[in-house]
């Protein structure tokens, strides 16, 4: 036990004391939060405002932004519980590189140690950087009067966060398990770290995209748990503009933003979003543990 | 027949058709200093990964310390301590961290692992480096914080890969004086790779490996004497010593203003001098080293033999 702690805590403080690591980790989220202060912001709320202003409600300035700053906020949130455990990933890449995973064979440790180490530092460090981004996130809405979460919104923002990064990290944690070059890692997360944003809707909302490209994105576990933010992050500024608006105008604005997935024109609804994340989870998971069960099987039968 | 603590039968290993470890036998004497010899790519990496259960090994038999490798590899290895050729640990934690990491991998932790250290650390000479990060420290450095991570769990056999290789000769010295510390003081079997003449000229056995086989085996001693050639070197007039030599049937040749003549051994040498003083107004008698013996076993020259 002290042995997992130990290496656990060492996979993680070698990501940690990587400043440039945790940069590159956040650069999705800080992406997101850069297009929407240079211009997204400002286009979303303008629209939001003129399509008001057609229906005849005005006054509706500090709703609208409420709307639009959770919006980007809930991107940024989903993307870092995808890109920090990515990162986080490099460890696994670097062991193998430098030769630690020969020194670990030549100790006197289980099999399992490494393995387990890596999903446990990984998760962690996820948790670490996100409850960072997600304290931040809180800060902003209530800093800028956006704030119209309630208790219980809160519980489940942080609920998602945990179940997301969880299962992004058994997701990452077995993609990551085949790569054997640091050149093959930085490529996939040069890939992931730009696509991500647009995959999940961090950078704009799904429903700009074509049908195909929708239904796409609902096979990513990733784009589950950006609507589960989005629906328990932006659910309060919603129900207010429903409020000065109308239900209808409001049910429209929820299917523009994506509150839920187009599944093959079916929509896929917050309970059915958070079953499909810890789905994954368990499915990662359980597929983590059969490679390491087969490749311990190919060893032994192998001096015959 | 001084117990053996490792001892190898037809070891066996290719990578793909390449066969790098072709069918070798050897024994290494508990409490002895064994040397591993061979130019880079003669297989001796590649034996000592599959001694420490990294690679598996195709065909053949390991014993060490009387457990078999294929069945027990878990009670062989808290017996063994290793040394790679390229560093194990982390670059960014400090030195106390990874030793610390490591000495959990042996159940090592607590008051026990604090007196561990401190005690590594005056062996070693680390008190000073603890709290620096790994990476910041200098090529001499790392490499007594390899030997510390190494010896954390007091092994009967300590492993080296080449350890002195790319090192400055004073820190070459230091770490060998180490290594022969450990294996005169703690009893400790030490077995280690070199390319480094003058250091498997002070093993108690050496073993030439050459293209995944065994070329000699035998004390340095043996093999200087079986292998290498002595010289006598004769000055004066060398061309005109070399002439009438050849005419009296001795090889020999004017070789950088001496005649040199291959003699047998230093009895040979001796009874010469007494035969044909007048050859020998200036002498010198040259024995064979094992740069000569490596030379002559395997027909190659090693990179960095001759560093002194």
């Amino acid at each position: 036990m002290n042995m997992l702690l130990c290496m656990t805590s060492r996979n993680l403080k070698i990501f940690l004391k990587d400043k440039a690591n945790i940069f590159f980790s956040l650069l999705c989220p800080l992406i997101v939060l850069a297009l929407y202060v240079l211009f997204l912001g400002k286009v979303q709320a303008d629209n939001l405002l003129a399509s008001l202003a057609e229906l005849g409600v005005t006054g509706a300035d500090g709703a609208v932004q409420a709307f639009c700053d959770s919006w980007m906020l809930a991107g940024a949130l989903s993307s870092a519980c995808i890109t920090v455990p990515l990162c986080a990933c490099g460890v696994m890449v670097q062991d193998k590189k430098r030769g630690i995973i020969g020194d670990l064979a030549a100790s006197p440790v289980p099999s399992w140690l490494a393995p387990v180490s890596y999903f446990l530092s990984v998760a962690a460090a996820g948790l670490v950087l996100c409850t960072g981004v997600l304290l931040l996130a809180f800060g902003w809405l209530a800093v800028s009067g956006s704030w119209c979460l309630s208790v219980l919104d809160v519980f489940a923002t942080i609920g998602v966060m945990i179940l997301s990064v969880v299962s992004s990290t058994a997701l990452l944690v077995f993609l990551v398990s085949f790569l054997k070059s640091e050149g093959a890692f930085m490529g996939l997360n040069v890939i992931l770290g730009t696509v991500v944003g647009f995959l999940i809707g961090a950078y704009m909302p799904l429903s700009m995209f074509p049908a195909g490209i929708q239904y796409f994105t609902a096979f990513i576990p990733g784009s589950h748990s950006a609507g589960l933010f989005r629906n328990f992050i932006m659910g309060g500024a919603l129900d207010e503009l429903a409020a000065l608006s109308s239900p209808a105008f409001a049910e429209a604005l929820a299917e523009e933003f994506s509150f839920a997935l187009n599944f093959f024109g079916h929509a896929v609804t917050p309970p059915v979003m958070a079953a499909v994340v810890a789905g994954a989870a368990v499915l990662f998971i359980g597929l983590l543990l059969a490679v390491r069960f087969f490749a311990a099987r190919r060893v032994v039968k192998k001096p015959a | 027949m001084a117990e053996q603590i490792i001892q190898v039968e037809g070891l066996q290993k290719s990578y793909g058709a390449v066969q790098a470890v072709k069918g070798i036998c050897f024994s290494v004497e508990k409490g002895s200093l064994f040397s591993f010899l061979g130019v880079n790519g003669a297989g001796k990496s590649t034996t000592i990964n599959i001694l420490c259960s990294i690679l598996k090994k195709d065909g053949g038999k390991v014993l060490i310390g009387g457990y078999d490798l294929d069945r027990e590899a878990q009670k062989i290895k808290p017996r063994l301590g290793v040394v790679f050729q390229n560093t194990v640990l982390d670059d960014l934690l400090s030195v106390k961290d990874n030793l610390t990491v490591r000495a959990s991998f042996y159940g090592i932790k607590g008051k026990v692992w604090a007196q561990r250290l401190k005690e590594l650390s005056l062996l070693l000479d680390l008190e000073e480096l603890l709290p620096c990060p790994f990476g910041k420290l200098s090529g001499g450095q790392r490499r007594r914080v390899d030997i510390a991570r190494a010896l954390i769990h007091r092994p009967a056999l300590l492993i080296l890969d080449e350890p002195t290789t790319g090192l400055d000769p004073k820190t070459r010295q230091t770490v060998w004086e180490i290594v022969r510390t450990l294996q005169k003081e703690e009893g400790m079997t030490v077995f280690l790779t070199t390319h480094y003449m003058e250091e498997a000229d002070s093993s108690d056995r050496v073993v030439i490996i050459d293209d995944g086989a065994i070329a000699a085996t035998g004390t340095p001693v043996q093999l200087k004497n079986e292998y290498s050639r002595n010289y006598l070197r004769l000055y004066g007039d060398a061309a005109a010593l070399a002439e009438e030599m050849r005419g009296l049937g001795y090889g020999a040749a004017a070789e950088g203003g001496a005649c040199v003549a291959a003699v047998k051994d230093a009895e040979a040498a001796r009874e010469f001098l007494i035969r044909f003083p007048q050859f020998c107004r200036d002498f010198e008698f040259v024995k064979g080293n094992m740069d000569d013996v490596f030379l002559s076993v395997t027909g190659k020259k090693l990179q960095g033999g001759d560093a002194q």
